[in-house]
């Protein structure tokens, strides 16, 4: 677990060892790249390149014991977030209703994609017009900012090289609480689609995030983590901008988690605790110095 | 106008395959490529990290995949999640858009 989720988030960490997990903070002192990065910052707050660095690690030198879990990019885990978009037609048409946008969060393309990719089927194959829209942080715009290329999916480069919208293998973001949307790249089918203009994104700042969590809680009775508050800010944009044009746009957005273990974030954002963070263009244009150099075959 | 708020589907209606993006994607895809040799990744390397049933769904092109009776079972403890429209947050926001 990335080191300053360990600490702002105990609540997640104390439910994954109730279900049977070990959870260790990275950069941990348990595999030779967290020590030695331990070494040279023993400060290091982590990002979650580091932590794939670390798992991929521990499973690379376990003699085939140990397996790589992930929880975004790759094909298959989008695939299987797919069952939420299945869901959501069958439930559209109950509705008697088919979305004009689908909405969701990105950090690694997961719960997007479940949610879109079922709708971008239809998009492909019969015609419609559904639009698709990612609604990433500000803190780490890996879409909207990133540049499209082929990068390390991890800090210490062990992971396989994907094309991607990236920050950048050594992204370290800021702390925004947002924690599963702060990855360096992207889910590489949705930079690809989002490249040829299948699928739109915007990056939205943190406080324009929990302002509409909180009305959010307040008329639906549900509180969103802050993640889903980004799809929140993303669904509730569009319905002002259909009540300006007086449209009557049926916008269909996923509601990714819920915010129970986040309640620390909503007090330090009603303390007026809170703050934006622009990503830095010197980085955006730093991390491309960076990237892999790769040749492909013609 | 029809004021239902929660559109919920029943056990049997639980998906039983998943949406393999990878048959109908409209743009050619890019190679996956290994860190050390920068030359495009095969199955037996990936096979150190993954499962070799996750590795076949990453490079399947079929467009669906049968979601296994074990997954659907653990599925069926919370699935399928309702779908709600947000009326009460239209209300407030005052639009005619409808939010689902």
């Amino acid at each position: 677990m990335v080191k300053v989720s360990y600490q702002q988030k105990p609540y997640r960490r104390i439910l994954m060892e109730t279900y049977g997990a070990d959870v260790y903070a990275s950069p941990s002192e348990r595999t030779e790249y967290g020590r030695a990065l331990l070494e040279q910052s023993p400060d290091s707050t982590g990002s979650l390149g580091i932590a794939i660095s670390e798992a991929v690690e521990a499973a690379a030198s376990s003699g085939g014991k140990k397996k790589y879990s992930l929880g975004s990019v790759l094909g298959h885990v989008l695939m299987h977030q797919t069952v939420i978009g299945e869901e959501a037609l069958m439930q559209m048409d109950l509705a008697g209703e088919y979305p004009d946008v689908v909405v969701g969060c990105i950090g690694g393309g997961s719960n997007f994609s479940g949610i879109a990719y079922p709708f971008l089927r239809y998009n492909l194959k019969e015609g419609k017009k559904t639009r698709l829209l990612a609604v990433e942080p500000e803190a780490a715009p890996s879409l909207t900012r990133g540049t499209f290329a082929f990068d390390y999916g991890d800090t210490a480069k062990m992971a396989p090289i994907v094309k991607m919208h990236t920050l950048g293998h050594g992204f370290v973001p800021a702390p925004i609480h947002a924690g599963g949307l702060r990855y360096h790249g992207m889910a590489p089918s949705l930079c690809a689609l989002y490249d040829a203009g299948y699928i739109e994104a915007k990056a939205v700042p943190q406080l324009g995030t929990f302002e509409p969590a909180v009305q959010f809680a307040r008329t639906e009775g549900i509180l969103p983590a802050p993640e889903s508050a980004h799809a929140i800010r993303g669904a509730i944009d569009e319905a002002l901008d259909a009540k300006e044009k007086g449209d009557e746009r049926v916008i269909l957005f996923n509601l990714s988690g819920h915010g129970h273990f986040d309640l620390a974030a909503y007090e330090a954002y009603f303390a007026g605790e809170l703050q934006d963070y622009q990503y830095p263009q010197a980085d955006v244009d730093a991390a491309l110095a960076d990237l892999p150099e790769v040749k492909l075959p013609a | 106008m029809s004021t239902q708020t929660r559109f919920t589907l029943t056990e049997k209606d639980l998906p039983k395959r998943w949406y393999n993006i990878n048959a109908d994607m409209p743009v050619p895809p890019n190679p996956v490529l290994h860190p050390g040799t920068m030359e495009p990744v095969t199955p037996d390397f990936l096979s150190v990290l993954f499962p070799m049933e996750l590795i076949m769904q990453e490079i399947s092109t079929d467009q669906f995949i049968d979601i296994p009776e074990e997954i659907r079972d653990v599925y069926k403890l919370f699935r399928p999640t309702p779908l709600l429209r947000a009326r009460r947050l239209e209300q407030a926001l005052g639009t005619p858009a409808h939010i689902y």
